[in-house]
């Protein structure tokens, strides 16, 4: 027995050693005295009730090309895209909708618990179809007068795009009633798509149901950057990464000196272009011609890697990322080179700048200790202020503001690939725009 | 009784218990699914990867059998050897069909991609002007390491890059093409940046040989070109690098 003892002895102590040691797994949590530490902050941004119900077809003729699902899709698919209303549940509504026609019920809507409804009708009639779209103010019991005629019947051709456009300055308007600005659909989204063909410049609408190929992915094109109808963007079909402006349907190339040539970004006067140059030996920043890419003016001339450069919406300061201190950081200087100075401090790896329209703000890239990009913002006057916009969601970089400043555009790998997400601009709110994957880089038109 | 029976009887209860702990202990030491056919599924994926890869398709399948790769290494790491079987599979069966679409043979310009219309402006432009930039590989040149977010040339650069001189001299009617590249880690600005300075100290290193400067051209690749498909730290040590082509 004796031996059958020590064998069971030993059995034991081998049992608990390994349970032991699988039960202790590597930690995998690295500390974050390197990385940015900021936690994402509340909501900042009112959201408004409001309730759409289906569309009344008040003709004649049958819906047989689906226009009650079109005008109701497209106007919950905008509002919710926006990022300021919630849209009541169906089951919340009152009784029957349809039964009051064009004219609500205002006691009934308010019991439901809705601040807004937006009625649509329309009417059939030979090759034309008559839409009429209304908003309602349920608190204040009447109908809402919108700028632009947006709320009068209108005649379009049955075309899904005609009516798409419709009842998105419809939503503008309303989203103008609610916030005091008009909502950004019927605006553009360059973007580069990693497709079949390679990496081609794309233009998204900014509800994301329209994507047009510009320049063609057989060579690789980077980096659009869109303003005043003009893309500018880094393309290799020539061989080296050389400058191009795609303008009317025509390409020209900017400029293909030597080295990298690249991050141009238009002045909001439309007259400069800062871009990145790297023809003298190290990625440094030069004013261009926007027409020619000849060089007016050399801002930066350091051995330091100095790229992404963005205007301040009245010109006069750009803010740039620098690694002259040893990692890449955001900094800001004069447009004419002048009075350079760092602005973050926190993360040690801080990229891809853009200033807020609204000039508020500066959202960026920050990469973490576990190589993990998320989006802040950091406000210019007092860079002491930093918030976090994205977390724990995959990667998500490349911010770029609306042209009101009040949404960003990025790219995220949340979903397994890598799309286009809008969010208002306190981060909350964020949307998939694209389907399909492999885009990057956007950059909203202004 | 007779002896074995005896024996049966005394080993009864106890050493069937011990046989169960052994039992646990052997398939808790491999896992119960076991980290050997975990390992052998990431190899055999790996490989078709970098075959498929070698085809020079550019495939949606391809990117996600990619991504699909990238996960199973991850749960392997975490031990999670069921779940990173599974994932490397599902890898190898999405690179199996870039392979299967291409019928093992290098691309040409695949089909493209349906577009929706084109709502104002927008149309194909005309870019028959511009010609193509060719280069070609350059075998007897030695490719060159970099540091993380580094572009200077450590000791085994110089030699290699000590070696390189010695052909690029005994060839003096070649132009040679530096191409700088990352890892997949860093935005594509700073990528590009990073991989343009790498190519240029190489190119800078050259030129202080006596090698002349119309015959150098450095080029930043950023990450677009990876020499490995890995998503560990061996896979980004051999992306970033400095490859040397001729033109013909």
């Amino acid at each position: 027995m004796h031996w059958t003892q020590i064998v069971r002895g030993v059995m034991v102590t081998l049992l608990v050693t390994f349970s032991l040691l699988h039960l202790v797994e590597a930690q995998d949590m690295a500390s974050s005295k390197d990385g940015i530490q900021v936690e994402v902050s509340p909501s900042q941004v009112t959201r408004f009730v409001v309730a759409i119900p289906s569309a009344l077809n008040l003709g004649t003729a049958l819906d047989t090309i689906g226009l009650a699902e079109q005008l109701g899709g497209t106007l919950e698919q905008s509002l919710k895209i926006s990022g300021y209303f919630d849209l009541l549940e169906r089951e919340l509504y009152p009784a029957d909708p349809s039964s009051e026609g064009m004219s609500p019920k205002f006691v009934n809507w308010f019991n439901s618990g809705t601040q807004g409804l937006i009625k649509s009708s329309f009417a059939i009639e030979g090759d034309k179809v008559r839409v009429t779209l209304k908003l309602f103010d349920i608190d204040e019991k009447k109908v809402v007068s919108l700028t632009g005629d947006v709320d009068q019947t209108t005649s379009l051709p049955p075309d899904p795009k005609a009516i798409r456009t419709h009842v998105h300055r419809f939503v503008n308007q309303v989203i103008k009633f609610y916030t005091g600005s008009e909502g950004f659909f019927g605006t553009k989204i360059a973007a580069v798509r990693r497709g079949a063909r390679g990496k081609s410049v794309v233009l998204v609408s900014a509800d994301g149901r329209n994507t047009s190929t510009i320049v063609k992915g057989n060579k690789t094109n980077l980096l659009p950057h869109l303003a005043k109808g003009r893309v500018y963007f880094t393309s290799y079909r020539d061989g080296g990464p050389h400058l191009f402006l795609y303008k009317g349907g025509k390409i020209n190339k900017l400029s293909a000196r030597r080295g990298l040539n690249m991050g141009a970004s238009l002045s909001p006067d439309g007259r400069l272009l800062v871009a990145v140059l790297s023809y003298q030996g190290s990625s440094d920043l030069y004013l261009l011609n926007p027409d020619n890419g000849e060089i007016l003016r050399r801002l930066t001339r350091h051995k330091s890697i100095d790229i992404s450069p963005t205007w301040s919406p009245d010109g006069k300061q750009i803010a740039f990322v620098s690694d002259r201190e040893g990692s890449p950081q955001l900094w800001v200087m004069n447009a004419d080179g002048s009075n350079k100075r760092r602005l973050t401090y926190q993360g040690k790896y801080n990229q891809s700048p853009d200033w807020s329209p609204k000039g508020d703000m500066i959202a960026y890239t920050s990469r973490d200790e576990n190589f993990v990009f998320d989006i802040f913002t950091i406000d210019p006057t007092d860079p002491t202020q930093v918030r976090r916009l994205t977390q724990n969601q995959g990667n998500n970089e490349e911010p770029s503001f609306s042209p009101d400043g009040r949404h960003v555009v990025f790219s995220s790998t949340r979903s397994g690939r890598s799309e286009l997400y809008i969010m208002t601009s306190d981060g909350f709110t964020q949307r998939k725009l694209t389907q399909g994957g492999g885009y990057l880089t956007p950059s909203w038109g202004r | 009784m007779n002896k074995p029976d005896q024996m049966l009887c005394r080993f009864g209860t106890q050493s069937n218990i011990l046989m169960l702990i052994i039992a646990l202990l052997w398939t808790s030491m491999y896992g119960c699914s076991g980290a050997r056919p975990a390992k052998d599924e990431l190899t055999k994926t790996i490989a078709l990867l970098e075959s498929v890869r070698k085809l020079g398709c550019v495939h949606d399948s391809l990117s996600l059998a990619e991504e699909s790769y990238a996960k199973a290494q991850k749960l392997y790491d975490a031990k999670k050897y069921d779940q990173a079987r599974a994932q490397a599979s599902a890898a190898r069966e999405l690179a199996q069909e870039v392979a299967d679409a291409t019928g093992g043979k290098p691309c040409e310009a695949p089909p493209p991609p349906p577009s929706s219309q084109p709502v104002e402006l927008p149309i194909e432009a005309d870019d028959s002007a511009i010609e193509p930039f060719e280069s070609v590989s350059a075998p007897d040149l030695k490719t060159l390491y970099f540091g993380f977010d580094s572009s200077s040339l450590n000791p085994q650069s110089i030699s290699a890059l000590e070696e390189n001189i010695v052909w690029i001299r005994e060839n003096p009617d070649k132009r040679i093409i530096v191409e700088g590249h990352c890892d997949s880690r860093g935005t594509l600005e700073y990528n590009l940046a990073l991989s343009d300075r790498r190519a240029t100290s190489v190119v800078g290193y050259l030129k202080s040989a006596g090698i002349e400067s119309k015959r150098l051209e450095p080029i930043g690749l950023g990450s677009d070109q990876p020499a490995s498909y890995r998503q560990d730290s061996e896979g980004y040590r051999l992306n970033r690098r400095a490859e040397f082509k001729t033109t013909r």
